[in-house]
């Protein structure tokens, strides 16, 4: 969900539509909304490991070399894959890369009550030097906050929340998620058929993530 | 400074020997310690191709060639010598160097000598470093177990290669850590050092177009190659001694048997 919405709100930001690579291979990733934009990345693979991280810093690069601004990338990083991205992403310094080239990078953890997700996150953002971490909380998942045992304590990292995605009703978490569903035609004033209540809602959602976002960039 | 003498020798080819020889020289660029290399793979060495311009190709058979490498181990300027053994020439190179005197000259003090003996995963590999035993208690020994093609584990147990490995006194372990295989082909393409690689610097000394990707895991690497080589003591004192060069030289110099006379 997140990573559709940065991929939306960035096309509609920008000339160019954003690149979003999707890491999940089972097809239920981002590629399953963007079929035209996304690119499926296979970690596993140096080729698609090439594909992925070098195209992003030649983008870059070569747009800051003709003085214009480069492309926004959005990465779909699906939790089975999540170590074997960071430990590339580590392993490769790609940080240093991109710092080189002026990239930035965000890297929005979503984070559900767990002792064990806590400690993920904790992990991914101690690897971070330049990068910026996002600790997200999906509010439809998991809602109830996490209360760790007497022995637990000790080992609950400290983490603060950053961004918060509101659980949004059954209804209205129905339509988003439909494959052809589309945040930014949302926006540009499209699905007009759907009636004031739900697209009040859907669009408070929206004007939430967006100032939380705009927050977060300040 | 005492000049040092690095064999780097296997007794079965296509066990990464030469790729040893180019990480050696590669690390020891890195730490500011100039060093020249002898390829005995005679005619045709692969080390020349990615080190030509401190890299001689000799024939160790050949008296004249011998004469090349180890006559000028007191005149050379640069103090580190590292020959890449041919395959499957490292118990002949061994005797060679036995019958003419370097083990005993290395042995009074003349000079530095190591082994550095590349096994692959064979069992056969346990057996060499048996054929060897006689020739390494004059020098410092090192068994380098080299993952940088290896998928695979090696063959044979670990209480075996203890075993293996407690007859040999004070030889020391390295690992060569595994290098991505296309990161490490296209090293081998581009045919530059791996230093060379990370700095995207062609063959030609100007800019390459190597991929930040397999930049990255030949720089990950060398960093774990840099802790494995760290760990000997003799890859130590040489980085000791270039810190200090001055006056260790003039030690050297002063210490040296017939240097007044």
């Amino acid at each position: 969900m997140l990573a559709r919405l940065y991929g939306d709100l960035l096309s509609l930001r920008k000339e160019n539509s954003p690149l979003i690579f999707d890491t999940d291979l089972s097809g239920n990733g981002i590629i399953n909304y963007m079929a035209d934009k996304a690119q499926a990345i296979d970690l596993s693979r140096v080729t698609d490991q090439v594909s992925l991280f070098d195209t992003m810093l030649d983008l870059t690069s070569n747009a800051s070399k003709s003085g214009s601004e480069g492309p926004d990338f959005v990465i779909d990083v699906s939790a089975n894959e999540l170590n074997r991205f960071f430990r590339i992403f580590s392993d490769i310094g790609f940080e240093r890369g991109a710092f080189e080239v002026q990239l930035d990078i965000k890297v929005c953890h979503i984070i559900s009550w767990t002792l064990k997700s806590l400690q993920n996150a904790a992990r991914v953002r101690d690897l971070l030097n330049t990068s910026q971490f996002i600790a997200v909380r999906n509010m439809a998942i998991e809602a109830v906050a996490f209360t760790p045992s007497p022995e637990e304590e000790a080992s609950v990292p400290d983490i603060e929340i950053d961004l918060f995605l509101n659980a949004l009703t059954t209804n209205a978490s129905k339509i988003v998620n439909e494959k052809t569903f589309s945040f930014a035609t949302f926006i540009e004033g499209g699905y007009q058929h759907l009636n004031y209540e739900m697209k009040a809602e859907i669009l408070g959602f929206l004007e939430d993530v967006h100032s939380q976002l705009n927050e977060l960039t300040r | 400074m005492k000049h040092t003498l690095i064999l780097v020798g296997a007794d079965k080819g296509g066990v990464g020997k030469t790729t040893t020889s180019r990480a050696l020289l590669d690390f020891l660029a890195r730490k500011n310690i100039l060093a020249r290399a002898f390829d005995t793979e005679n005619p045709r060495g692969t080390l020349k191709r990615f080190y030509p311009r401190i890299t001689e190709i000799i024939d160790l058979d050949n008296v004249a060639h011998q004469m090349k490498l180890l006559d000028t181990i007191e005149t050379s300027a640069v103090k580190v010598t590292v020959v890449d053994l041919k395959a499957g020439n490292l118990s002949n190179a061994l005797d060679i160097f036995s019958r003419i005197g370097v083990l005993d000259a290395a042995a009074s003090g003349d000079f530095n000598l190591a082994l550095i003996h590349v096994v692959g995963p064979s069992i056969a590999s346990l057996d060499e470093m048996n054929e060897v035993t006689s020739y390494t208690k004059d020098l410092s020994y090192v068994v380098a177990k080299n993952f940088i093609n290896e998928t695979n584990f090696f063959e044979w147990d670990d209480k075996t290669y203890q075993k293996y490995f407690a007859k040999l006194s004070d030889a020391r372990e390295i690992e060569i850590p595994k290098l991505n295989e296309m990161a490490y082909e296209q090293v081998d393409l581009a045919g530059v050092t791996f230093s060379d690689f990370v700095a995207n610097q062609n063959a030609k000394g100007g800019a390459g177009k190597f991929s930040f990707v397999l930049r990255g895991y030949v720089r990950k690497w060398m960093a774990d190659l840099d802790d494995e080589l760290g760990r000997l003591k003799l890859i130590n004192d040489l980085i000791e001694e270039a810190r200090a060069p001055s006056e260790d030289e003039s030690t050297d110099e002063t210490d040296k048997p017939g240097a007044d006379k």
